[in-house]
């Protein structure tokens, strides 16, 4: 399919306009609740918003049961099912991707290159992420009931590489009945828009701030871990910088890295710290007034300007 | 089936025919509704539990012990586990996020949970009959009336073998498979033992009435007394008792084949017998029987590891605590992952030892013995630069906290403080892990060496970027930063990869499903670890 246009297109900047296009065609085509995902050949005008993707019907919130350990139940996938599909050259595979990381394919958080958490169809993601990943993996799968309706769970990592960047990085998408319902992305993909400034210039203040450190490691090496959370818009951010030890103030300043994040829709799912930092570390996340002098106002008055210079410290004997 | 009036509340049970309870239903006034399904193991015991409410359902996994019978040691729901901690008598522990404890009768029913401080926060009295009659303070008990465990969704007490005590009729659903507290069989231990004291007894006594053995009789009489006595008190202790106050999960089922010891929880706790306070026990309700306490058959963690000094170091107890906690955790992983492979019960032998193999000698056979960590006053530059031969150029630095020079010598800097290593166990296993590498190397025909756990590592997790795999990040669930770039990086990614081994923790999205490169470091070992112990173990043959 994609071999005539490359013919056709020399110029890279056509190239990537029409594997855009092509992909948002694709997906757009593909607007049915439950419709199979588009064929090859269908064609459609390219959105002026953020493209709409198959809409799974089910809507639920989980209300766990009051049992003594209340959670969902995984079932462990035996072996992990990689799928190499790319289908576009490397090199433009590189510039597609460059393309999303800046531009987002034009959507706002949760939305995430086009795929909006509780909207967009696997199918239709995977037809579109399989042209350029380098390999698709599968995790584990499970099964659980809500409201007598039986949903199946799974997720796929997807792996690309970053022009510049050395190391790979990945995408996961959870799926609940097909359709994906958490998308986790890696710090590599995030670092071009959703610096710690970033961020907060973008989604305002966060509903709460919470932040672990350590103050001895088996290597000279002091992590500072530091989460942004925004439930009411299906945002977690969590961003790792270093700490120093500056008398009895551990200290650490934003640096220029991207955070992982967690991007689910409000309104039909809800996920909680717990979910993204197990509850069997070694330090409980804290919240930022607990264990600062800052407020959530004064912390987001500061760290949206890029240029603040303030460093985060708190106290070495909390962290002990 | 067995069932009340149908109608709105009645609820509905499902057996096999094997008498084991697999579904209970409430009927909700125009359908029945599922509360529970179970499953079972091939011994009877429960193993997996779905539960219903409000249409979501819950699973929960056990992880039993089987040979003490000491039953749940830990359960497990999506990403959530929550590991119970017994002392010979019963639960007294358990944690989940963080320890809390039971303050418990002498029937060994929970009335008070504490937190970790000692602090109260919730208190609960029953009813004769075991229905929760007042309750004060935040929580929930996991176990309830006979120290069985609560099914909140149906109700009902599990008290082990199978078995389900309903508090609001005061009866059991079914009879044991086991001994058990059982109303059916009101005395499952050796009835004629406890019989045969009283019996002679009477014997005796008709026969003196005859006299016909004059005052021979007397010396008789108090022999057979002591006797019948005597083996009427072993029957008792040896049975469950009758009106189900004795002691249900904490009774010994056969002989043990072999060693265990309770799991720790991951972190920073008590991972050893000797370490595990136990909650202190509250005022006693009549029983028939004096409660019986059966020690559970443990790992001796003093068989495993040593301590010794350089310098003017010394250890503190909390930290060889934690040591031999990590060194159980070990040895319960390696025993677990031969015994699971019956073909293994050859070349267990051929090497000695005997099968199934026990944690104990697993860990004595793979490490060649026990493992000693030395403790140094010295810094890690200072002991590295000085060692013999030296690990560190003159003007070489470091910062770590420990050097594993073999599979039995681990040496431990002042760079890590106490509180560093009683607060960071599953280090102790990431060295540990290094000891277990070392002890699989094997020598190619060129002489050279090489260590094949580090060397079958495939590209793709020679990277820890976003902790992938990984259960958790560094200092958490990784003690090293080093990866492929670093000539030591494969070798510190394996040490990792053994702490997610022994704990079966890898990396898990928010649903708690594994994630796709937690599925590959898990195969990956799980592939490979057998063949690598066989490696550790004929080489110390």
């Amino acid at each position: 399919m994609t071999k005539p246009f490359r013919i056709k297109f020399r110029n890279p900047v056509f190239r990537l306009t029409w594997s855009v296009l092509a992909w948002l065609l694709l997906v757009v085509g593909c607007q049915s609740p439950i419709t199979p995902p588009a064929s090859p050949g269908h064609t459609a005008l390219p959105p002026t918003q953020p493209p709409t993707l198959p809409v799974s019907l089910a809507s639920h919130t989980k209300t766990p049961l009051p049992t003594a350990t209340p959670s969902l139940t995984p079932t462990f996938a035996p072996s992990a099912t990689w799928t190499p599909l790319p289908t576009l050259l490397p090199t433009e595979a590189g510039a597609l991707v460059l393309e999303l990381l800046q531009n987002n394919a034009g959507c706002r958080l949760p939305c995430w290159w086009g795929f909006t958490p509780g909207k967009t169809t696997w199918e239709a993601a995977r037809q579109f992420l399989a042209s350029f990943a380098t390999r698709i993996g599968q995790g584990g799968s499970g099964q659980f009931t809500e409201n007598g309706i039986i949903y199946h769970t799974t997720n796929y990592s997807v792996f690309y590489e970053v022009v510049g960047e050395p190391e790979r990085d990945e995408t996961n998408y959870s799926l609940k009945n097909e359709t994906i319902d958490v998308i986790q992305v890696g710090s590599g993909g995030t670092v071009l828009n959703y610096q710690l400034h970033q961020l907060l210039a973008a989604y305002g203040m966060p509903t709460e701030i919470l932040l672990k450190t350590y103050t001895n490691t088996p290597e000279n090496y002091l992590p500072f871990r530091l989460v942004l959370f925004y439930p009411q818009q299906g945002i977690l951010a969590y961003y790792e910088y270093e700490a120093h030890k500056i008398g009895e103030q551990m200290q650490s300043c934003p640096q220029p890295l991207g955070p992982r994040l967690w991007l689910w829709s409000p309104e039909q799912e809800t996920i909680q710290i717990a979910d993204v930092d197990p509850p069997d570390t070694n330090q409980p996340l804290r919240p930022l007034e607990e264990v600062t002098e800052m407020d959530l106002q004064t912390f987001y008055q500061t760290f949206k300007n890029p240029n603040s210079g303030v460093c985060l410290e708190t106290p070495v004997e909390l962290w002990r | 089936m067995i069932g009340s009036t149908i109608g709105h509340g009645a609820t509905r049970y499902t057996y096999t025919a094997a008498r084991q309870l697999i579904r209970v239903e409430k009927h909700d006034g125009i359908v029945y509704q599922p509360r529970a399904e179970m499953q079972y193991n091939g011994l009877g015991e429960r193993m997996r539990m779905t539960g219903w409410d409000s249409g979501l359902s819950v699973t929960t996994t056990y992880v039993l012990d089987l040979t003490s019978r000491n039953g749940v040691l830990a359960a497990t729901s999506g990403a959530q586990t929550t590991y119970y901690l017994y002392s010979g008598s019963g639960p007294i522990a358990e944690r989940t996020n963080t320890w809390t404890y039971y303050l418990r009768d002498g029937a060994y029913t929970p009335r008070q949970m504490t937190d970790a401080s000692g602090l109260v926060t919730l208190t609960r009295s029953y009813t004769p009959w075991g229905e929760v009659l007042t309750q004060s303070g935040n929580g929930n008990f996991t176990w309830g009336y006979f120290g069985g465990l609560m099914d909140v969704a149906t109700g009902l007490i599990y008290v082990g073998g199978g078995q389900y005590y309903d508090p609001a009729t005061g009866r059991f659903l079914t009879p044991a498979n086991t001994n058990g507290p059982n109303p059916y069989v009101p005395w499952r231990g050796d009835f004629s033992s406890a019989m045969f004291g009283p019996v002679l007894l009477g014997i005796v006594l008709l026969r003196r009435r005859k006299g016909k053995y004059g005052k021979f009789d007397q010396f008789l009489l108090m022999t057979l007394l002591l006797v019948g006595l005597s083996t009427g008190l072993v029957a008792c202790a040896q049975s469950p008792n009758p009106n189900g106050t004795g002691t249900p999960i904490a009774q010994p089922s056969s002989p043990p084949l072999t060693d265990t010891a309770t799991p720790t929880a991951p972190l920073q706790q008590p991972t050893s017998m000797e370490t595990a306070t136990p909650a202190p026990t509250q005022t006693h309700t009549a029983t028939p029987c004096p409660p019986t306490v059966m020690p559970t058959p443990t790992v001796d963690p003093t068989l495993l590891v040593t301590f010794s000094t350089a310098g003017t170091a010394n250890w503190t107890e909390a930290e060889k605590n934690t040591i031999r906690g990590a060194a159980i955790d070990v040895a319960l992983a390696l025993s677990r992952e031969i015994n699971r492979d019956p073909t293994n019960e050859t070349w267990v032998r051929a090497v000695g030892d005997d099968w199934p193999i026990s944690p104990t000698q697993a860990f004595l056979r793979v490490y060649g013995g026990a493992v000693d960590f030395q403790r140094h006053s010295d810094d890690c530059t200072t002991a590295l630069r000085n060692s013999t031969p030296p690990m560190l150029s003159k003007d070489g630095e470091c910062g770590g906290w420990a050097f594993t020079w073999s599979t039995r010598l681990i040496w431990v800097f002042s760079n890590a403080e106490p509180s560093d290593v009683t607060g960071h166990p599953r280090w102790i296993v990431h060295e540990m892990g290094h000891a277990f590498e070392n002890g699989t190397t094997q020598t190619r025909e060129n002489g050279s060496t090489y260590k094949p756990g580090r060397d079958s590592l495939p590209a793709d997790l020679l990277t820890r970027k976003d902790d992938y795999g990984f259960y958790g990040g560094f200092s958490d669930w990784q003690y090293s930063k080093d990866d492929a770039d670093d000539v030591t990086g494969p070798g510190e990614i394996f040490a990792d990869m053994f702490i997610g081994w022994v704990y079966d923790k890898w990396q898990v999205n928010a649903a708690g499903e594994i994630m796709p490169g937690g599925v590959e470091r898990s195969n990956h070992m799980n592939s490979n670890m057998r063949t690598w112990i066989k490696l550790a173990m004929e080489n110390h043959r």
